[in-house]
């Protein structure tokens, strides 16, 4: 109950107050935890838990990933970048937001976490599709969504803790993962090319040109190619984790832009400004829904609510739906990934009985957890991308992700539906 | 808040860190199971694994605190902190958890620890000892000589000591890292071959029993204070049970995980050469000697604890052969 | 007033200096380990130091961010509302936000304190890490010095209009 009221209490503070979000959460929170337990007890908690935030190993990933960003933006190399692509593509409607998705998909392949994805395309992708007339709604819409893909393409943070959670092996949770994400990427895709049927003036036409023109604009972007390309090589063959990768990508995109000058002082000075700023904004955010977390946790309202449905007389395709939908409830009001934390020790064992099969259910619950960090109020991947571009409004990103909603609940169908040709055919080879 | 009647039970938070299928979280449920069956449901626990109400580092502060009522963690994790436990993760070669769980119990109950000053001790354990899992067989230290492998930061030392590279990797990046061959192996106990499905990328165990990481169930003082005695009785009663329990719990556990990583993935088990084995003590002094004059210099006799933890070694070993 | 705002100022940058400082040595730290591995020799403090110098990074740019008024806002509905009722909702908000980071300071400033007195070190290294906590501790008395002048700016523009 109580519980239940702080989040009426957090949603009333976070649309009628004009506190960050981050601030709200955290505040609520401590409250929340004060009120349940005690004022010391809350006080206990807080500081420590900051600190461990703040000194995440895993999360150092964060700053070194928008650095990177950072630099080939202020480089110049965005710019390059994205008019090599409207060479090739900006004569079909919204060819630069299916370009951002895939690039969203190709960069998640480095990055394991949705948050890192989101502030480093936002840099890279939404001042150029700003400049060639793309509507905010589909510009910072199609890069919430793309950003997601950083979680359920792997290396993913999710599927590692699902992993080490339910003692799956995490390799053949990377390779089942490889057919659902190539779906959720193409439905994301597919849905940039619905929208702009439904408004075309969204994501306008460029003129078309000839191949010469198109060749021509390649040159330019061969640095960046070969950036990546040097991290992926790294990656595959295990030179590097993915945390390395990131800082490796940083150090490598510094001395491209050194050795081509490139990058200014000023420039340089700047990178290093916003990748503060940003850090410091997704840290917050992480650290408000953790906190809150805790106080949901102290209520014990999400334990409450998975083992009410966990003890359920249902049909089992029933019973796994409304598993699903207290997955999305829970992306609603706290950090998706918290809430896995909280819920699998409850579903997991619930699910296995009922004879699904748990990497599939990995799958499924990656997607889920996945749709959850563009889930308004509590939205993480929506809220970095409004801090990145700052003239579009929080409210523009949420109606914007809106559009790709059912890509997720059309993915998870055909997971259901198909649960050996989108899964178990490739998790099977692995041992 | 709500009418406080006799018939309500007494509500004891229990905060702990690692995933709940993992045998801290699991003696955690034993525990709360036999304290509600004692005390005829007088006592109702409300567990939190997996780090949900604390973080691993902060329950001990927590319970301090009374964030948690009670909880559960690792002292290993937290070095400098609890020098008399420091004791036992020595590599002093203990050969079962349970062996290892009961000579710290009677180590911290000999040296009335001062820095549980502020908690009650509910119980205290140990993980089975750690041993060499690797890609590639290791059947002597020069197979280990220059080898990459995964350990939790505390013990790199001793990993150092033996020739190998200690990568002091979390917890979470490990498998992504055994996978790609980041690390060539880790040094760990060996239930994690099953639990964490590590057998599939290191199905190669050097027997060397290295060390324990050693863990301390603790309860908030004034929590402790406030109990009626007949549940104070249940819960004190409990102490050296839940240690031998948990202690023989997770030992089964660790066969269990071999018998499975053999057959799941033709696990091969190998011993050092008896040579090597000998020789094991002297190369390892360096961390006792370490560790003797660090706690010494803090005012407590480091020669004669080392002393103890031994001697309570042998008598256990003997014990529980 | 004047003269905290340049107090502040001058703070905000300072620290936004060795914020970035850090996050240089971030990158250098993990990419060297990178190339020490290759060559068969990991600084096994690397993750550790790593984490350390990320909560500097983050810390350190608590003032500077809340200065920029990057944290987001969630303003769907508030921004419906009359310029005065925003004015005061805003001194609100940053009346509260100053309070309670005040407080967290405080909180992590002494957790801080019994790390260092029970003597407690690193994992790894074995180093003492409670000036890092320090650290944090400062970022977030920073950040509630920024909202005292956000709070006392609101009064200000009140008074030009
Ligand atoms: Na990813
Ligand atoms: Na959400």
């Amino acid at each position: 109950m109580v519980g239940v009221i702080g989040i009426v209490v957090m949603f009333a503070v976070l649309f009628l107050f004009r506190i960050p979000a981050a601030f709200t959460m955290m505040i609520v929170g401590f409250l929340g935890v004060a009120y349940v337990t005690s004022f010391k007890a809350a006080l206990g908690m807080i500081g420590p838990d900051l600190w461990n935030i703040f000194s995440n190993y895993g999360l150092t990933v964060i700053p070194m990933f928008i650095l990177v960003g950072e630099f080939v933006h202020y480089g110049g190399y965005n710019n390059s970048l994205y008019y090599a692509t409207y060479r090739w593509f900006g004569h079909y409607r919204g060819g630069l937001a299916i370009t951002t998705i895939m690039a969203c998909a190709a960069f998640s392949a480095i990055s394991g976490s949705n948050t890192a994805t989101a502030a480093t395309m936002s840099s890279v992708a939404i001042p150029e599709m700003k400049k060639y007339h793309y509507h905010p709604m589909l510009n910072a819409g199609s890069v919430a969504a793309g950003s997601t893909l950083g979680v359920l393409i792997p290396p993913s943070i999710v599927l590692v803790v699902y992993g080490l959670y339910t003692g799956q092996s995490i390799g053949k949770l990377f390779f089942g993962n490889i057919i659902p994400s190539a779906i959720l990427t193409v439905l994301i895709a597919a849905t940039v090319f619905y929208i702009c049927f439904l408004h075309p003036e969204w994501g306008p036409k460029g003129p078309k040109n000839t191949w010469r023109e198109r060749i021509k604009a390649l040159p330019e972007i061969l640095d960046i190619l070969i950036l990546f390309a040097i991290i992926m090589y790294a990656l595959f063959t295990g030179v590097v984790t993915a945390t390395e990768a990131a800082a490796a990508s940083c150090a490598l995109g510094l001395a491209i832009c050194l050795i081509r000058k490139k990058l200014s002082w000023k420039g340089f000075i700047a990178s290093i400004a916003d990748t503060l700023r940003i850090s410091c904004l997704v840290f917050m955010i992480l650290a408000g829904a953790t906190i809150f977390g805790r106080f949901l946790a102290v209520t014990r309202l999400p334990f409450e609510a998975a083992s009410i449905i966990s003890s359920l007389a249902l049909p089992k395709w029933m019973l796994l739906w409304l598993i699903l939908i207290c997955y999305i409830i829970g992306g609603c009001v706290m950090d998706a990934l918290a809430f896995l934390l909280i819920s699998l020790p409850i579903f997991f064992p619930l699910v296995t009985q009922m004879g699904y099969d748990p990497i599939w259910f990995g799958q499924v619950i990656c997607i889920v957890t996945t749709m959850g960090a563009i889930m308004p109020p509590i939205g993480i991947c929506c809220y970095v991308v409004a801090g990145m571009a700052e003239d579009i409004p929080l409210g523009t990103v949420f109606r914007g992700a809106f559009y790709y909603m059912p890509s997720y609940i059309i993915s998870i169908i055909i997971l259901m539906l198909f649960p050996y040709w989108t899964v178990l055919v490739l998790s099977n080879l692995v041992r | 808040s709500g009418n406080v009647s006799a018939a309500d039970p007494i509500k004891l938070t229990y905060a702990n860190f690692p995933p709940a299928p993992t045998f801290p979280c699991i003696q955690m449920e034993r525990w709360k199971g036999e304290v509600e069956k004692r005390t005829n449901g007088k006592v109702a626990v409300q567990t939190f694994p997996g780090g949900t109400l604390l973080p691993a580092k902060n329950i001990f502060d927590g319970v301090v605190a009374g964030t948690a009522d009670i909880g559960n963690f690792a002292m290993s994790y937290q070095p400098g902190r609890f020098p008399i436990s420091e004791a036992i993760d020595l590599p002093l070669g203990f050969p079962s958890a349970k062996v290892a769980s009961m000579a710290l119990y009677d180590l911290i109950d000999k040296y009335k620890a001062k820095e549980f000053q502020d908690v009650k001790i509910l119980t205290l354990f140990t993980c089975p000892p750690a041993n060499i899992m690797t890609r590639t067989p290791v059947k002597s230290l020069a197979d280990l000589k220059g080898m990459e492998l995964r350990v939790g930061g505390t013990q790199a030392d001793i990993i150092k000591l033996l020739g190998g590279i200690p990568v002091a990797m979390p917890q979470s990046d490990t498998p992504e890292a055994l996978q790609k061959g980041v690390v060539k192996g880790h040094v760990s106990s060996m239930e994690v071959l099953k639990d964490f499905n590590y057998a599939a990328y290191t199905a190669n165990v050097t027997i060397a029993d290295l060390w324990v990481v050693t863990f301390a169930v603790v309860m908030n003082k004034q929590k402790w204070e406030s109990l009626p005695d007949d549940v104070k009785k249940v819960l004190d009663d409990l102490r050296t049970e839940q240690a031998q329990w948990t202690g023989k719990y997770v030992d089964d556990h660790v066969l269990e995980a071999i018998k499975w990583s053999k057959e799941k993935y033709n696990l091969q088990i190998f011993e050092l050469p008896a040579k090597e084995k000998a020789e094991m003590p002297k190369l390892l002094e360096p961390i006792i000697a370490a560790y003797v004059k660090k706690v010494t210099a803090a005012g407590l006799p480091g020669d004669q604890i080392v002393k103890d933890a031994l001697a309570l070694k042998e008598k256990y070993a003997k014990e529980y052969k | 007033m004047e003269l905290l705002e340049k107090l502040n100022n001058f703070l905000n940058k300072s620290f936004l200096v060795i914020g970035g400082i850090a996050v240089l040595a971030l990158m250098t730290l993990a990419t060297g380990n990178v190339c020490l591995r290759i060559f068969g020799m990991p600084y096994r403090g690397a993750y550790e130091l790593a984490s350390f110098l990320g909560a500097v990074v983050t810390a350190f740019a608590l003032g500077y961010t809340q200065k920029k008024k990057s944290h987001i806002v969630v303003d769907i509905l508030s921004a419906t509302f009359p310029d005065r009722v925003k004015r005061v909702l805003d001194g609100v908000g940053y009346l509260i936000a100053m309070f309670f980071f005040a407080v967290i300071s405080w909180v992590i400033l002494r957790w801080g304190l019994r790390i260092a007195s029970c003597g407690e070190v690193s994992e790894t290294l074995k180093i003492v890490f409670y000036p890092f906590i320090f650290c944090v501790a400062t970022g977030f008395a920073l950040l509630s010095l920024t909202l005292v002048i956000d709070f006392l700016g609101t009064f200000r523009k009140k008074g030009s209009q």
